[in-house]
């Protein structure tokens, strides 16, 4: 599934509330989906709001790998790469077994 | 009600100055005399509590009355630190060397500000992107923390100053108070234990959403420095101190409870290391 920053959020990519718009595309498209190709377009978002809204919830509820395998990145600056990495390992090693449970129990389109 | 301050409006006084700070917020008179006549030191701790105090004030519809110090030098820094802007005082221009934050009060997320606390951290340290990138969300969780879940509509105060060799950055609100916020979620017995809670990773005030960086990474940060934070919340003081081989935490009971919270930190200046996050090498994307 190809998702494309700058076609669905325009320039709203800077707060939380922007960044929950890409979050329920990628948890209402989870299960049924195997790859989400993720198109920023060398767009700067430089926001860690939206980045950690939009990606870092996923970290709660899945693997390092699951994610790495599910979520690939395309045409993302690298200081965007590393704000999101940041946000991704810490929100990993945020990740407990009720954070797992909480996520399952979670309304498609919803942070757990 | 007249407050005399004291010599230093420092955190090391911050019994002395909560006690001030909540006696004018509590108190009944229509007017509120700040006299800092005889003080000749003050952080950035000392600049929030007083901002904050006198807007709450204001906010109660008191009258104020503000006698500055009479020593130059402390003077010259509230005129530095923006304290005379904040509040329309007639004012001195004077600017600062080192770097610094002006005095601000924030309802919201200022990317630029927090940009500009990143700015006064690299003058005292030598910090990789990665880690940059990671305070910068953890400043932003302390903030967000204060002005979103604390109760306070007031938003939060910050400021921060570079000296030779230390670095201050005080953030503060004056809402409910960690042991309120926490206490609906968790067992806590009393404002103390509501304070070391908050700097557990993943201890998060919120319900729907994730959160829990702020604290537990700032302090993991400081720890790595060599530095202080001290949070001050109700009838609760603790003091982390990573001086040294052996970390000490301080356990102190205020006179009198403050409404609100106070995170004040010590970072010192060292341009001989580089810091970095554990684990940036792995690179997941």
């Amino acid at each position: 599934m190809k998702i494309d920053i700058v076609e669905i959020c325009g320039k709203k990519t800077v707060t939380r509330e922007d960044g929950r718009v890409i979050n329920q595309i990628l948890m209402e498209n989870w299960d049924r989906t195997d790859q989400f190709q993720i198109d920023f377009r060398n767009l700067m978002v430089a926001s860690v709001s939206f980045i950690d809204e939009a990606f870092g919830s996923l970290a709660l509820c899945n693997t390092s790998s699951e994610l790495k395998r599910k979520l690939i990145f395309q045409n993302m600056v690298p200081y965007d790469r590393k704000l999101l990495n940041d946000i991704i390992v810490l929100r990993l090693r945020q990740q407990t077994v009720a954070s797992r449970e909480a996520c399952s129990l979670a309304p498609a389109g919803k942070n757990a | 009600m007249v407050l005399r301050y004291p010599n230093r409006i420092v955190v090391a006084h911050s019994n002395q100055l909560l006690s001030y700070s909540q006696q004018a917020r509590d108190s009944q008179d229509a007017e509120v005399v700040f006299d800092l006549f005889k003080t000749t030191f003050v952080t950035p701790f000392g600049i929030v509590l007083l901002a904050g105090t006198i807007s709450e004030c204001l906010g109660q519809g008191k009258k104020i009355k503000y006698r500055p110090p009479r020593n130059r030098k402390a003077k010259k820094f509230l005129y530095g630190m923006g304290f005379y802007k904040f509040f329309r005082f007639p004012d001195e221009p004077h600017k600062l060397e080192s770097p610094h934050v002006q005095l601000r009060r924030l309802d919201s997320i200022n990317p630029l500000l927090t940009d500009q606390i990143i700015d006064v951290f690299n003058y005292a340290i030598t910090m990789t992107e990665g880690l940059q990138g990671s305070l910068r969300l953890a400043i932003n969780e302390l903030m967000t923390n204060a002005f979103d879940h604390s109760g306070s509509e007031k938003g939060c105060y910050v400021c921060a100053q570079a000296y030779e060799k230390i670095i201050r950055l005080c953030v503060a609100d004056f809402g409910v108070g960690l042991l309120a916020r926490l206490g609906s979620k968790y067992d806590l017995k009393d404002s103390y234990s509501a304070i070391k809670l908050a700097v557990q990773e993943g201890i998060t005030t919120r319900s729907q959403q994730a959160g829990g960086l702020g604290l537990w990474h700032i302090q993991r940060f400081i720890k790595v420095n060599e530095g202080k934070m001290c949070i001050l919340s109700g009838d609760g003081k603790a003091l982390w101190d990573f001086k040294g081989p052996k970390s000490r935490l301080r356990k102190q009971t205020m006179h009198l409870p403050f409404s609100g919270t106070i995170i004040n930190l010590e970072i010192n200046v060292d341009r001989e290391s580089i810091y970095f996050l554990t684990g940036e090498e792995d690179q997941i994307f």
